[in-house]
């Protein structure tokens, strides 16, 4: 089976015809603005981080986090001078752990995961960019019940439960 | 076995340059985004090198040529970044320059921002290709021996005198491939400037971080600036090793012929 962290990965394997049936959807993240504990900036809003002196980290626009980042900017209409653009979401929660950067722009689960090294600041405008989380099982599969019997367990009630005490949030 | 080994190394290169997308090769290779990255890598290997061989070679003399104590042990902390993986070197000097490290407050208070800065780059690119310069200089300085030193001091012969007409003549091929090797490895750090300075276009983002960011999107981008770097780096060895094989008959002849 297959579960991705968004519906482009997902639609590569649909238009190759490599899997089973159609996907599920079985979660959702959205964006947060995460800061140092001490939250240097004084970040209260997305607005906040286009303010000069502050020192943004998001991620690249080709990796999903990135392509989250740019709908934000684009739906707000505010844009952001970052000073790094990382290949992953965990670096740029790495650069806001370690005080390097003011704020950065991450998923709600990854702040929740971070615990108290940072803040959470809550990010209406992430709303226009939801991430969606589709799984499916793959067509070549020699363990087709176990895939299928994993697929209704993550997407049944019990699955929903643990996504949703990890942050995520409901298809 | 040589055979062997060097297939080992062949083999993954030839299986890339197997997997160019010719037609496309040009285009991908010319990008601004590509062409940026290729510039700033160059700039910033430069600017390493160049702090690696004022760094490295008093650092090599005294290694060479020195007798305290710790000796040893400061060789090992010098040649530590040799076996560091690369991301710790970066969470190092996270913590010795990054805003909140050691001496970061002090520098940032004095106005000097080093984190995102392509200083930072040239921070990472040297503390990892060092040890490349030290090494090579070290062993021809003890190879070399301080015979021809102290033959010539017995001549009248100041310290500065020795050291400018026969000590670094005879060292010069060593120093030539330590400079060179220190040019590579700074060519293609990846981990340290990942982790400490970050990956922004211009100013960051050398080639390697390019090819990794690539490699998200476009498989066919990533391997073509992936030949890119390694066709610079065979460039650059290459050259140098041709040039510096002169200087080596000069060199251990100019004294030779003297003694």
């Amino acid at each position: 089976m297959f579960a991705s962290a968004d519906t482009k990965n997902m639609a590569k394997l649909s238009g190759a015809s490599l899997i089973e049936g159609s996907p599920r959807d079985f979660a959702t993240n959205v964006l947060t603005i995460a800061v140092p504990p001490a939250n240097p900036a004084s970040i209260g809003s997305f607005a906040d981080l286009a303010k000069p002196g502050v020192k943004v980290v998001i991620c690249a626009s080709q990796v999903p986090c990135g392509a989250a980042a740019q709908t934000v900017q684009k739906a707000s209409g505010i844009t952001l001078q970052p000073v790094s653009e990382e290949s992953s979401v965990t670096d740029v929660l790495g650069k806001v752990t370690s005080g390097e950067a003011d704020a950065g722009l991450v998923y709600v689960t990854d702040v929740k995961t971070a615990g108290d090294k940072v803040r959470g600041i809550p990010l209406p405008e992430s709303a226009r960019a939801v991430n969606t989380y589709p799984i499916a099982a793959v067509r070549t599969s020699r363990n087709k019940d176990l895939s299928a019997a994993f697929i209704a367990a993550v997407t049944g009630s019990e699955g929903r439960k643990v996504l949703l005490d990890a942050g995520f949030g409901a298809p | 076995m040589a055979a062997v080994g060097a297939l080992f190394v062949l083999l993954p290169l030839a299986a890339m340059v197997a997997k160019v997308n010719w037609p496309q090769f040009l285009p991908l290779v010319t990008s601004e985004a590509s062409l940026t990255a290729l510039g700033l890598s160059l700039r910033t290997a430069a600017a390493s090198t160049l702090l690696c061989v004022l760094l490295g070679v008093p650092l090599a003399l005294v290694l060479a040529r020195g007798r305290f104590r710790g000796q040893s042990l400061l060789r090992s902390f010098v040649l530590l970044p040799l076996v560091l993986p690369p991301v710790v070197g970066g969470i190092a000097l996270l913590y010795t320059f990054g805003r909140q490290g050691l001496l970061g407050r002090s520098l940032e208070v004095a106005g000097i921002q080093i984190a995102f800065s392509t200083t930072a780059v040239v921070l990472a690119q040297t503390f990892v290709a060092l040890p490349f310069l030290v090494v090579s200089l070290e062993g021809a300085l003890r190879s070399a021996g301080s015979r021809y030193e102290a033959l010539a001091a017995t001549l009248g012969a100041r310290p500065t005198t020795v050291l400018r007409r026969v000590t670094v003549p005879l060292v010069l091929p060593g120093l030539a491939s330590g400079t060179v090797l220190s040019f590579a490895r700074s060519l293609g750090e990846f981990g340290a400037t990942l982790t400490f300075a970050g990956s922004l276009q211009g100013v960051t983002r050398t080639l390697p971080l390019e090819i990794y960011l690539q490699r998200e999107t476009d498989a066919d981008a990533a391997v073509a600036l992936s030949l890119l770097l390694v066709a610079v780096a065979v460039i650059v060895v290459g050259l140098s090793y041709r040039r510096s094989a002169p200087a080596r008959i000069r060199g251990s002849a100019g004294p030779g012929t003297g003694a």
